[in-house]
């Protein structure tokens, strides 16, 4: 009962990263149309930039994570600006082929400028509790909660303010949106910005508990497509509900049957999914 | 008349490729044709499912992993010949392709580039953490060049010299070259472009769009498995980073710079780039983010890369539209 409750507490907790990184992915998605293969990319830089912050300038750790939240949020939008927004009215495939190429730009930045070697900052509290017979780390305790009071934010952001109206009804009909009145390419800006920062604040959070290193968001991506896919791509509680679903899964596949394939388990799943239903778990078909 | 003269010209250029290695003597520069022979079979593999049928595969690296792995491992531990490795390999490479693309070619869009990166990935830390076989981690160590071939008149021809493995990648070069201009230039090779500019109005007319798209992959990743088996048997040692999606980048940029949907543009991207990279070489890692922002700009100004580039040049100067 022990080791089945602490698996749980370790897959809602690596759930919550992906939950924040699959919503980031997913927000991106339904309003540009388009993949971001270099979104597990941006969560590396992410946890790069509070390292910096927190370990070479002495901030505390909250306000590390702040400064990488609002510096990934500002290079989101940069890069929407600059890279992805001269392809929109293009053929789909050179913006994937853009993403890989931003991949490509940023993760050799990381790993000419810092090295390959693993890092890693202390988070406020090293602290343990114990909550029947589990013992708990105050930073992962830490993780889950401040996930689910940003996805809780983020929702009520797009749900209740103006602004995130009208970034909602881009992605419904950018067309509409436009006749509405709405500066669309403005819209696109803001949520690649969010969904940037998003990851920033995810890869801060697990920063203490888990490795930084170049070669980080290569897993996390391929699962963040996983969980958008399972979830429907562009849907906000898809992502959320299938980030938890598949952070839990994983736990459970590493601490029960093996600890080797757990990533070839996940994704051959997913492959097997996709052969029977090819858009996906919610997905229409075309 | 002009296809007469285009045969001609093609005859002197393999003529003076052929004569490479008798003037330039310099083992490196040796070395580095040598690999862009092995970019070249890769790159075109790459262009057959992303450049004519329009199908992103980001796995493909990770096929020219499986390819090397498979060869390599059927020479060491199998004991085979490096003339029987390198075809079962391959075989096994395409069986692999075979069974996964039935899978993830039903998808469409933005789907597929997606569910090849997992797959991708998959295999990746399939190959990196099976130690009993592949050795995880390490890699492998050892790897045999291939067993000299006796012939009658012209006495054996050994491949341990650099020289040798450059005719020997050659060979092979142009044998995909050849293999790959007949396919598209059949009516299946109309198809696949067919399918590359509308898979519903394909499908629509008639075509079998499904059946297709798995072939050409199948075959793509035959190919795919043939420079990986080349690779493995001219480096003699493998590690499990031959099988990530870098790999599958690096084949991007080739066919993506050299000019995508052309059997010369992967060839003079593979040629091209290993070449640019030697000039680049004070760069360090710094190297790759400016590859990075090289495809970046190219997809931006030239999306045809380089052979779309002068085709448009030329087509300025002769007044007429180019494509």
């Amino acid at each position: 009962m022990g080791i089945l409750l602490q698996t749980l507490i370790n897959g809602i907790m690596l759930g919550s990263v992906y939950a924040m990184v699959a919503l980031g992915l997913t927000l991106i998605y339904g309003i540009l149309n388009v993949p971001n293969f270099a979104h597990g990319t941006l969560y590396m830089i992410g946890a790069y930039i509070a390292y910096f912050a927190i370990v070479s300038f002495g901030a505390p750790y909250w306000l590390g994570l702040i400064i990488s939240m609002i510096l990934l949020f500002v290079i989101g939008i940069l890069l929407e600006r600059i890279v992805f927004r001269p392809f929109y009215d293009k053929p789909l495939i050179n913006s994937f082929i853009v993403a890989v190429g931003l991949i490509l730009v940023l993760e050799n930045t990381a790993l000419s400028l810092w090295g390959p070697e693993f890092r890693q900052f202390a988070g406020p509290s090293d602290k343990v509790i114990e909550v029947m017979g589990v013992m708990i780390t105050a930073q992962r305790l830490i993780v889950i909660i401040t996930a689910a009071v940003l996805i809780w934010l983020v929702h009520l952001f797009i749900k209740k303010t103006r602004l995130g109206a009208a970034i909602e009804a881009t992605s419904q009909n950018p067309d509409g949106a436009l006749l509405m009145g709405i500066n669309i390419s403005q819209m696109r800006g803001i949520t690649f910005g969010i969904g940037t920062a998003l990851a920033a604040v995810a890869a801060a959070l697990v920063g203490p508990i888990l490795l930084i290193y170049p070669a980080m968001g290569h897993t996390v991506i391929g699962m963040a497509f996983v969980i958008i896919i399972i979830g429907g791509m562009g849907s906000f509680f898809g992502a959320v509900l299938g980030g938890y679903l598949i952070g839990i899964l994983e736990t459970f596949v590493t601490s029960y049957i093996t600890n080797f394939f757990t990533e070839a388990i996940i994704f051959g799943l997913l492959v097997l999914l996709l052969a029977v239903r090819p858009t996906g778990l919610f997905g229409k078909p075309h | 008349m002009r296809e007469k003269k285009k045969i001609i010209y093609l005859a002197l250029l393999f003529f003076i490729i052929l004569l490479i290695p008798q003037v330039i003597k310099d083992e490196y520069y040796l070395h580095i044709f040598v690999m862009s022979g092995i970019w070249i079979i890769s790159a075109l593999s790459l262009n057959l499912i992303l450049g004519y049928a329009g199908q992103l595969n980001l796995a493909q690296g990770t096929f020219f992993g499986i390819g090397a792995y498979a060869t390599g491992l059927l020479m060491q531990k199998m004991g085979l010949s490096f003339w029987l490795a390198l075809p079962l390999g391959c075989l096994f490479t395409a069986a692999i392709g075979f069974i996964t693309g039935l899978p993830t070619l039903r998808t469409r869009g933005h789907y597929f580039p997606i569910a090849t990166m997992c797959l991708g990935i998959a295999i990746y830390y399939v190959i990196a953490r099976w130690d009993d076989v592949t050795g995880g981690a390490r890699g492998l160590f050892g790897l045999p060049r291939p067993d000299p071939i006796a012939l009658p008149w012209l006495g054996t021809i050994s491949f341990e010299s650099t020289v040798s493995c450059y005719y020997l990648v050659l060979f092979f070069v142009v044998v995909t070259i050849v293999v790959i201009q007949r396919l598209i230039s059949s009516l299946a090779g109309k198809r696949l472009i067919a399918i590359r500019g509308n898979e519903d109005l394909a499908q629509a007319l008639g075509i079998n769009t499904m059946r297709d798209k798995v072939i050409c992959f199948t075959i793509s990743t035959f190919f795919a498995g043939l420079a990986g088996g080349l690779f493995a048997s001219y480096m003699s040692s493998l590690m499990a980073e031959n099988a990530h999606f870098v790999t599958s980048f690096e084949m991007l940029l080739n066919v993506m710079i050299g000019g995508v949907g052309t059997i010369i543009g992967p060839i003079i991207g593979a040629i091209f780039l290993p070449l640019l990279s030697e000039e680049l070489h004070f760069l360090g890692g710094w190297r790759l983010v400016v590859y990075g922002i090289i495809l970046i700009l190219t997809i931006r100004f030239l999306p045809f890369g380089i052979v779309g580039g002068i085709r448009l040049a030329m087509a300025k100067r002769t007044g007429g539209k180019g494509f």
